[in-house]
């Protein structure tokens, strides 16, 4: 019993001295070289321009904007401790983490939110990104392959799962998007076959060893599906023949009606002033609009 | 001389009546050992106190919220454990000047002119130009060292240690050199303690891994013999100091 | 013990509370009301964009947190103005001191921003007044800087230490204000004010990632305040003693408004020598600091002798001069007076004779100890030598 406590005894003073030493390091000669650097660095930063001192943080680096800019943030209530990712100057609080579309291999290229060139279309697409998938617009199907079904898939299996809207989900959290099956030989098939996904897969694997003209004949391969016009704001939001089955899809009846109000329709046709009015109300007491 | 030996009183007592057991040197009586142990164990929770106000930020985080009673405990123990150490330094102070004991303790740590011859021949003998080691008296000199490094370190730090509890009487220029003060005298306290004398205790090759001395307060004969030769030889011939200085094993 | 046992189980029934809270029920309001209907398209968390430098602009609006948030009652139109086209490309940058059409209930007007704003710009964070505009506006910190949209804190009661009490009080609330919602969203309001929004070390962190920015500081002749962190009061901020000394507690102590700060020159100043053991002594809030301060004590600088002290006590001006962005250069003539030089040297004297003294010691010790080491070992060998060789 005593040799074990003299040996704790004796490992403890061992430890408690190397801490010791490194902290009296620090304090006594540690801070000569940083005060030093800071001295120079002071000097440094004096002798730059008014506008060379702010370009340092404008600066767009890799690693600052794409690798530090997933940057999570705690903000701090009180009671409770919200975690999001942080956006520079945004104000209201988000606290939904969205979750990534994993299984839609046309994501992995070009990002969750790809729409950014036309002002008037980008956020729209993008907001509508959230429950259709990509191939839904951008690839409009002809003759014989075109059919009328669209199904719900789950966002990080994949798989074909039962409609959020009938389920009662609210919108803007679903966790499945709708996409296009065309046939093929008679057969129903979903669009992202396996072996186009695997195409793109197999292209991203070995992309960094192919040559300019096998990137662009992959490319070429795997964009062959996607259609030169999609389908525009008014294929769906309308009354005749929308391309989406709406009814099929889940959705209740006051929600077709809000999607193909004249509102809606409106605004899309005309971009100019107009007013949504509270009959727009996404619950089971709206009314339908008068047309 | 090997034959006969020297009883506790002084007269040679012949072989067939000498008292069996080993004779030990006593180098820390009672009072001397109770002190050192409640400066050793105070000095030992103010620096782990002291130094927790230096450990960098990412080590503070590890607290987590217990933080603030870490800190409210750490404070307590450091202001108390220095109130102690003061009054244990009140104490010796008592002891050097109204005890016996203390009295000849001072006696013999008073610096002398011996000392430095000393230290110059035991440099030498370090570096083997002599072959023996000087003979030291009761205390030599890196005792006497280490006792004046003692009183000053203690001296600056308390008394530094007193202004910074009391700040707000102090303006802030004084306050400022009393924090760096104590900090800095802390570190050279420190270092003193740690390469100094945990090496004569510790790591000594005959004394490794601990010396029992301040538990004891005796050392063997043959130490005596090595270590304090001159103030072997003044025992041996004093039979008052024999009374004080040597113990028999029972 | 028993304390420890007794805060444990209050943290767990809080959180047990705030998990219950935060599970979606959007305390003291119903959920905004959407008159413009914008939740349509912005109830979509992928409405948004990357734009040209890569910063993702999200226009998602968690109405349930928005709902529980101060500006839970207003309406997306008060704030955003200018909403009359899709894409809107019409609307304004929010102003903060736009009239928000909520009746404040004390003047019977329309409650604004304006007055706080207008004191800000005229503070040294403004960006100075439309005649005498500041330069390096840009840098100026925004009202989104420090205030993101606070929640109302779910029943906790002063400091966040009970939500008994808070039970208790509301009950006898509505027993006359019998509209529950509203009288939660009432006593929601004004009790938030007793809660710290933020603690010591955020507010630190707050502070100094605009503060301890060499380069921002530099284009305005201000120091980098790296100092604060040597100092004892970073030191319980950091181990989060409860009423620690953030940069709030001493530059804006009580009486004195966040959007206000002054320089030290202006007499309103907290820092400036007549406040100063006010200041310092801090009497009448909730920390109690130095209540025994002298003048002398108070007069000092805390967190002091950064590279003002440096340039001027290390003789470095010159390195400085003639440089025509070296703006620290004029402060640094007038922000420290003979005596704070005559002090920073003596400190830094007493620093160098003490690292004077702990370099020899342990050069000094530490050939001393090797040395004897050495000997003893041969010493060792000597004695065995000669007990053998007996």
């Amino acid at each position: 019993m005593k040799k074990l406590i003299s040996k704790l005894y004796i490992l403890g003073s061992m430890a408690i001295t190397v801490v010791l030493i490194i902290i009296i390091w620090k304090v006594t000669f540690g801070h000569i070289v940083e005060e030093y650097r800071t001295r120079q660095m002071n000097l440094e930063i004096a002798k730059l321009t008014d506008e060379e001192k702010k370009k340092e943080e404008e600066k767009i680096t890799f690693q600052k904007t794409i690798l530090e800019g997933e940057e999570r943030v705690k903000v701090y209530l009180g009671y409770r401790v919200l975690e999001q990712t942080r956006l520079e100057g945004h104000f209201h609080h988000i606290d939904f983490d969205f979750k990534p579309d994993k299984s839609n291999y046309c994501i992995e290229c070009h990002g969750d939110l790809p729409h950014n060139k036309i002002k008037e279309l980008r956020a729209f697409g993008n907001m509508h990104a959230s429950f259709i998938a990509c191939q839904t617009c951008h690839v409009v199907l002809e003759g014989g392959a075109k059919t009328v079904a669209f199904k719900w898939y789950d966002r990080e299996t994949g798989k074909f799962v039962k409609s959020p809207v009938k389920e009662g989900v609210a919108p803007g959290t679903y966790s499945a998007k709708i996409m296009p099956l065309e046939r093929v030989n008679g057969q129903f098939q979903r669009i992202d076959t396996p072996e186009r996904v695997e195409f793109s897969r197999e292209y991203q694997r070995n992309e960094k060893t192919l040559t300019e003209i096998q990137k662009s004949k992959a490319q070429s391969i795997i964009h062959n599906i996607v259609s030169k016009k999609p389908h525009l704001c008014e294929s769906c939001h309308q009354k005749e023949n929308p391309v989406l089955p709406l009814a099929e899809l889940g959705y209740p009846q006051h929600r077709i009606d809000t999607i193909v109000s004249t509102e809606v329709i409106g605004m899309i046709k005309n971009y100019t002033k107009f007013y949504i009015p509270m009959m727009l109300e996404f619950d089971e007491k709206s009314k339908a609009p008068q047309e | 001389m090997e034959n006969k030996t020297l009883a506790l009183d002084g007269e040679t007592v012949p072989e067939t009546e000498r008292v069996s057991g080993k004779r030990y040197f006593v180098r820390l009586n009672r009072a001397e050992r109770v002190q050192h142990m409640i400066f050793a164990v105070c000095f030992m929770v103010l620096v782990i106190t002291g130094f927790m106000l230096k450990i960098p930020d990412n080590f503070v985080a590890y607290f987590g919220p217990a933080g603030e009673d870490v800190f409210s405990y750490r404070s307590l123990l450091h202001r108390t454990a220095g109130t102690i150490m003061i009054l244990v330094c009140f104490y010796h102070v008592y002891y050097l000047f109204l005890k016996a004991a203390g009295r000849r303790w001072l006696m013999d740590m008073l610096p002398r002119p011996k000392d430095l011859w000393d230290m110059r021949d035991n440099f030498l003998y370090y570096i083997n130009i002599k072959k023996e080691p000087p003979e030291f008296d009761r205390f030599c000199y890196k005792h006497k060292i280490e006792y004046g490094a003692l009183i000053a370190g203690t001296t600056i730090v308390s008394v530094t240690g007193l202004i910074l509890w009391s700040q707000s009487n102090w303006s802030k220029f004084v306050v400022d050199i009393a924090t760096l003060v104590h900090g800095m005298e802390a570190i050279l306290a420190c270092l003193a303690i740690m390469i100094w004398h945990f090496y004569e205790i510790h790591f000594r090759p005959h004394k490794f891994p601990l010396d029992k001395t301040w538990l004891t307060g005796v050392i063997d004969e043959a130490e005596m013999k090595e270590e304090y030769a001159l103030h072997y030889k003044k025992i041996m011939d004093d039979p008052e100091l024999q009374k004080i200085y040597i113990q028999r094993e029972s | 013990m028993k304390l420890n046992i007794l805060k444990v189980v209050m943290a767990c029934v809080l959180a047990a509370f705030g998990g219950l809270l935060s599970s979606g029920i959007t305390f003291g309001s119903d959920a905004v009301s959407d008159t413009g209907n914008c939740l349509l398209c912005h109830r979509y968390p992928s409405i948004g964009r990357y734009d040209e430098k890569g910063i993702k602009r999200v226009f998602y609006v968690n109405d349930k947190k928005f709902a529980a948030s101060v500006h839970g009652k207003l309406a997306c139109k008060n704030c955003h103005v200018g909403l009359d086209k899709i894409p809107h490309t019409d609307v304004k940058k929010v102003d903060c001191a736009t009239k928000c059409h909520i009746k404040e209930p004390s003047t019977n007007q329309e409650f604004s921003h304006a007055n706080m704003v207008e004191k800000y710009e005229a503070s040294v964070h403004g960006k100075g007044l439309a005649e005498n505009p500041k330069p390096f506006a840009e840098d100026r910190p925004t009202c989104k800087y420090c205030h993101d949209n606070r929640m109302y804190n779910p029943l906790q009661g002063m400091w966040g230490s009970s939500d008994a009490l808070s039970n208790e009080t509301l009950a006898r609330c509505i027993g006359c204000h019998t509209k529950e919602n509203w009288a939660q969203n009432f006593y929601s309001h004004f009790t938030h004010r007793m809660r710290r929004r933020r603690t010591q070390a955020e507010v630190v962190k707050l502070c100094t990632s605009c503060h301890e920015n060499r380069k921002k500081m530099a284009r305005h002749g201000v120091e980098s305040i790296d100092t604060y962190k040597d100092t004892f009061h970073w030191n319980l901020v950091r181990y989060g003693v409860h009423n620690a000394p953030d940069c709030i507690s001493c530059h804006v102590p009580l009486g004195h408004s966040t959007h206000d700060i002054r320089p030290r020159e202006d007499p309103v100043s907290p820092l400036h020598i007549f406040n100063r053991i006010k200041t310092c002594s801090n009497q009448g809030g909730i920390q109690v600091c130095h209540p025994a301060a002298t003048a002398e004590f108070a007069g000092g600088r805390v967190h002091a002798y950064g590279t003002k002290a440096q340039m001027l006590a290390g003789n470095k001006l010159k390195d400085y001069q003639g440089i025509e962005t070296a703006r620290i250069l004029e402060r640094a003539e007038t922000d420290l007076s003979g005596e704070d030089i005559f002090h920073y040297k003596v400190l830094k004297l007493i620093k160098l004779v003490y690292m004077l003294l702990i370099g020899g010691t342990i050069l000094f010790m530490g050939f001393h100890q090797w040395l004897d080491f050495l000997a003893a070992k041969r010493r060792q060998k000597q004695l065995k030598g000669i007990s053998h060789g007996k």
